[in-house]
């Protein structure tokens, strides 16, 4: 059959080999994509630059006397030193310096938060679904739900401990209740930006409201869902160490307080850092995860 | 279908019920009970019709497309269609091609083109040869595995289209979906619909503010006066068929047909100008 093409209609197509420009776009192509892998290196220099600039203030800083004489916040004692967390951080990994390792409560920690957060994404991002589904019900809830959403966890760890009877679960718990609420607000906004049109289509196409329902709104929820993955990783870790400095019974909790009561500032830093890299590195997958399963999302430029 | 059996003369008030596919029937409709948009709407299409329907902002097009549809209900009036006819399982009664992009962005072209093919009693094999010739009707056989984030403006309104017409539904109903496309993408889309429309046998009613997208697409071009409104004329278009999109707005005949539209539609905008 006969093309009904116009000239110059397919100019915007990123990866359209039979374009009638098709001289001009490698030269574009490479362009833009030499300038954007420049724009890469100049923001991963500006990182390097800001993450020494930092470590060697750090470092030299508590050096002037004049700062350490009038700021205790320059003062050795209480902010330890680059070198000496990194010593500390070495010690914690190895087992070295009469330390014990970090792993075993490290691997509590993470356990914990990571158990609470992947079942308050599943919860969160299905009641977000079924509230997203139906208005009328969100209407009659959301009181209740932001009620909730507004309770400081801090404030109800004791009850959870008293609930689970267990130190481990009352961490998982704690992060369950941090991380629920973000992804169910993400999830239920995820399932209401379905555009109205997108909705009537599908059913004069001979969708049902179960076919909205999961062919479309779920799409869109899990799409918002895995957008505050990075976040919701975070709040978890943060939820279950705050859990474990209430309790102080196990995981890194324990050893930060053990840190505090003997005032040293290089553990307490140490363990920091550890967790730090760790949520990092949680997050860094959690992202690539993102990227894998929602191909289709990027792809949209959103 | 013949070129000849498109030109018939309309008559808003005919009550031939037989000769019409789908027939509007004194369609009243009211947004808020002080707020009516549609004050006694009559109109019949044919089968195999392309119709187009213009009139002032507001008037109510989209709505009636609405109605149609199904999407909202007429105060009073009806929609009768030939022969109590409804949807079946092989083919749809109507499909409703939106101004807004309804694509699925999760799904690859060739994806979004059959998804209603999924809701017919229809096999696989039928339902990917159909994609196949559809895709390659519009050119797009070579972005059919890609996403619709991907596509140009121009490419993400074919694959609607497409969506749209692959069910094979009786009457095609397109509210304002070429606004957003620039002058020569719109004019390559419209020969495509044409000739798709033609060769599948599928009625078309358009809304649209682009008098020259109605008199170059359509057989007749229906003017809607303002809110409350009704169809106030209803203006045959005589081309010759097959019509040529790149040339027909070189005829003399299409001066002719535009003027008449712009007339009328200039009396329901402006009443008190001198016809």
């Amino acid at each position: 059959m006969t093309s009904l093409r116009t000239r110059g209609d397919d100019a915007e197509t990123t990866s359209d080999p039979a374009s009638a420009n098709t001289s001009q776009r490698p030269k574009r192509m490479s362009a833009w994509r030499s300038s954007t892998r420049g724009e890469s290196v100049t923001v991963l220099f500006w990182q390097l630059v800001l993450f020494f600039g930092f470590l060697a203030g750090w470092e030299w800083l508590p050096t002037v006397p004049f700062l350490s004489k009038h700021f205790l916040f320059f003062q050795r004692f209480f902010i330890s030193s680059p070198i000496g967390v990194a010593k500390m951080v070495f010690y914690l990994a190895t087992g070295k310096n009469y330390i014990a390792t970090i792993w075993g409560p490290l691997g509590h920690t993470l356990s914990a938060a990571l158990g609470g957060t992947i079942c308050a994404i599943i919860s969160g991002a299905v009641l977000g679904l079924l509230f997203s589904h139906n208005a009328y019900s969100y209407r009659i809830f959301r009181p209740f739900i932001v009620a909730l959403n507004a309770v400081p966890r801090v404030a109800i760890i004791p009850i959870i401990i008293i609930l689970v009877k267990s130190a481990e679960m009352t961490d998982a718990v704690t992060a369950f209740t941090v991380v629920f609420f973000l992804v169910f607000f993400n999830a239920f906004e995820g399932g209401r930006s379905v555009p109205i049109e997108v909705i009537q289509n599908v059913k004069i196409l001979g969708g049902t409201a179960a076919t909205v329902l999961w062919r479309v709104r779920w799409r869109y929820v899990l799409a918002w869902t895995f957008a505050s993955l990075p976040n919701a990783v975070t709040f978890g870790i943060v939820g279950s160490v705050t859990a474990e400095l209430f309790t102080g019974s196990s995981g890194i909790g324990q050893i930060l307080i053990a840190a505090v009561d003997e005032a040293n500032a290089a553990l307490t830093f140490g363990v920091v850092t550890v967790l730090t890299i760790c949520s990092l590195l949680l997050v860094m997958g959690s992202d690539v995860a993102r990227r894998r399963l929602l191909v289709w999302w990027d792809g949209g430029g959103r | 279908m013949t070129a000849g059996s498109r030109e018939g003369v309309f008559s808003a008030t005919s009550t031939d019920d037989a000769e019409y596919l789908v027939r509007l029937d004194d369609i009243v409709y009211s947004y808020a009970p002080d707020k009516e948009v549609l004050s006694g709407v009559n109109l019949g299409i044919h089968s195999g019709e392309f119709i187009s329907i213009v009139g002032p902002s507001g008037c109510g097009k989209s709505t009636l497309l609405s109605l149609i549809a199904g999407l909202a209900k007429p105060d009073s009036g009806a929609i009768r269609w030939a022969g109590g006819m409804s949807r079946s399982k092989t083919r749809p009664l109507f499909t409703l091609v939106f101004q807004k992009d309804t694509l699925l962005p999760w799904l690859s072209v060739e994806k979004n083109v059959s998804f209603g093919l999924r809701y017919l009693d229809i096999t696989k094999e039928e339902a990917a040869a159909r994609t196949d010739q559809l895709l390659s009707l519009v050119d797009l056989s070579h972005v059919r595995h890609q996403y619709p984030g991907k596509l140009s403006g121009g490419q993400r309104r074919r694959v609607s289209l497409l969506m749209g017409i692959a069910p094979l539904p009786h009457v095609l109903l397109l509210d304002e979906p070429f606004s957003a496309l620039d002058e020569p993408t719109r004019i390559g889309i419209h020969a495509e619909l044409l000739k798709m429309t033609h060769e599948m046998g599928i009625t078309t009613i358009l809304v649209t503010h682009d008098i020259g997208e109605a008199v170059s697409l359509s057989d007749r071009v229906c003017v809607m006066s303002s809110s409350p409104s009704r169809v106030a004329s209803d203006i045959p278009m005589s081309f010759e068929e097959p019509r040529d999109m790149m040339m027909i707005r070189e005829l003399p005949g299409y001066q002719k047909s535009y003027s008449e539209v712009w007339r009328d539609l200039r009396l329901q905008i402006h009443p008190t100008v001198e016809r």
